[in-house]
């Protein structure tokens, strides 16, 4: 992260990826989900690594600023409405969907986002939409248990501080192979996850 | 619109390392816009020494997106290693898929070779699969549907690679141009005849 960039100029990048991550795919998304999607968009575009950083939390990858932000945005407020998690879902996060202003804002984002590439011929910020929509349509359609599992499984060293990888690993069989059987995960993978041994 | 081409290194190693021919690879690469990552541009560098030639037919975006990332949860621990430009391919056709219009690029091949990197298309991106070719489909598509080449040079190219895939099923060693026996019976073989068979072919 580069502690040397304008504040103001930081936290609207923030709240603008969250917005493009938000109305990208319309429906809500988990807390989790918006994380975890965030740390392999991070891993992907350099533009993110400035502006956001990464640390081993209760639950794999966590952004600070990305939570922060949620729950108290300084410039695009009302655009997204928080929900907590129901009684039995241990691992979500509760979930955040944009309002009617919040897509109206994306819509007028995404415009000037388009118009200014297409001016530019700069293909920085359109690579960062078509990263985000890749995302979304690989991991919105996975449970927490089995995006968590899949992060753990493939950045071992972010299970260091978890409170809930051997609760979730303990699992680990019924959830590869569930993965398996919709076809999510190929065969080779399923074996490779079941071969590999990650401890806390 | 520009129509683009994207692959990964085995169809640039078909030509200049396999069939050792880079004479046929530059007069491809000038039919269409060929688009490359950083990945390959890096790749390709070290197995084509008259690389500025190369390089001022072939778009590259110079930016450092990995695009193996993206995907790494789906990928097996060998398939993590290869960074062989393989997924990068596959994201930056991803990207012209989605976002190119903005810039006037418009998808027209992803070629890959190898089954494993086919079935990661068809599995995880539908999207791509109607752009989806291999090195021979991609000569076939290139003479009978774009009708760049001519049945001809299409069929000089063919039996090239028909020939050195026979040394290989004979003698063994590296297989060329990512062929083995099935897609030698199954690929290249039916696509020689329908060419050989095509009206144009005088």
């Amino acid at each position: 992260m580069d502690n040397t960039l304008n504040p103001e100029i930081k936290q609207k990048a923030i709240e603008n990826l969250i917005l493009l991550i938000l109305g990208s795919v319309d429906k809500e998304m988990s807390q989790l989900h918006l994380q975890k999607e965030v740390f392999l968009l991070w891993n992907f575009h350099p533009l993110i690594k400035k502006y956001i950083g990464f640390i081993k939390h209760f639950r794999g990858p966590f952004s600070r600023e990305i939570q922060e932000s949620i729950f108290s945005p300084l410039y695009l407020e009302n655009d997204w409405e928080y929900n907590n998690p129901s009684k039995n879902d241990e691992y979500s996060g509760g979930h955040i969907r944009l309002t009617k202003k919040g897509k109206e804002d994306y819509s007028k984002l995404i415009n000037s986002i388009r118009e200014n590439s297409k001016e530019t011929k700069d293909p920085d910020l359109l690579q960062l939409l078509s990263g985000i929509k890749l995302v979304r349509m690989l991991y919105d359609k996975l449970s927490s248990e089995e995006l968590l599992l899949l992060i753990y499984y493939t950045y071992p060293e972010y299970i260091q501080k978890s409170e809930v990888f051997n609760q979730i690993n303990s699992d680990r069989i019924r959830i590869f192979t569930k993965l398996l059987k919709e076809g999510v995960i190929d065969k080779d993978r399923f074996d490779d996850l079941l071969s590999t041994e990650v401890f806390l | 619109m520009i129509e683009c081409v994207v692959s990964d290194s085995s169809f640039f190693s078909c030509f200049s390392k396999d069939l050792n021919n880079k004479d046929i690879l530059y007069h491809i690469i000038n039919l269409y816009q060929f688009i490359i990552g950083t990945e390959l541009h890096r790749e390709i560098s070290t197995h084509l020494s008259d690389e500025d030639k190369f390089f001022t037919n072939v778009s590259h975006f110079d930016y450092e997106y990995d695009y193996h990332s993206l995907i790494l949860p789906f990928l097996t621990r060998n398939q993590k290693h290869l960074k062989d430009g393989e997924y990068e391919a596959i994201g930056i056709s991803y990207f012209i898929k989605t976002e190119g219009d903005i810039l006037g690029l418009k998808l027209k091949y992803l070629i890959i070779d190898e089954s494993k990197g086919r079935n990661f298309v068809s599995k995880y991106f539908p999207l791509l699969v109607d752009n989806l070719v291999g090195t021979i489909g991609f000569i076939r598509d290139c003479c009978l549907k774009d009708k760049k080449i001519s049945c001809k040079s299409a069929l000089s190219i063919l039996y090239c690679i028909k020939k050195k895939v026979e040394i290989y099923l004979e003698k063994g060693g590296k297989r060329p141009c990512s062929m083995d026996s099935k897609s030698y019976a199954e690929i290249l073989l039916p696509i020689i005849k329908i060419i050989e068979g095509d009206p144009e072919n005088g």
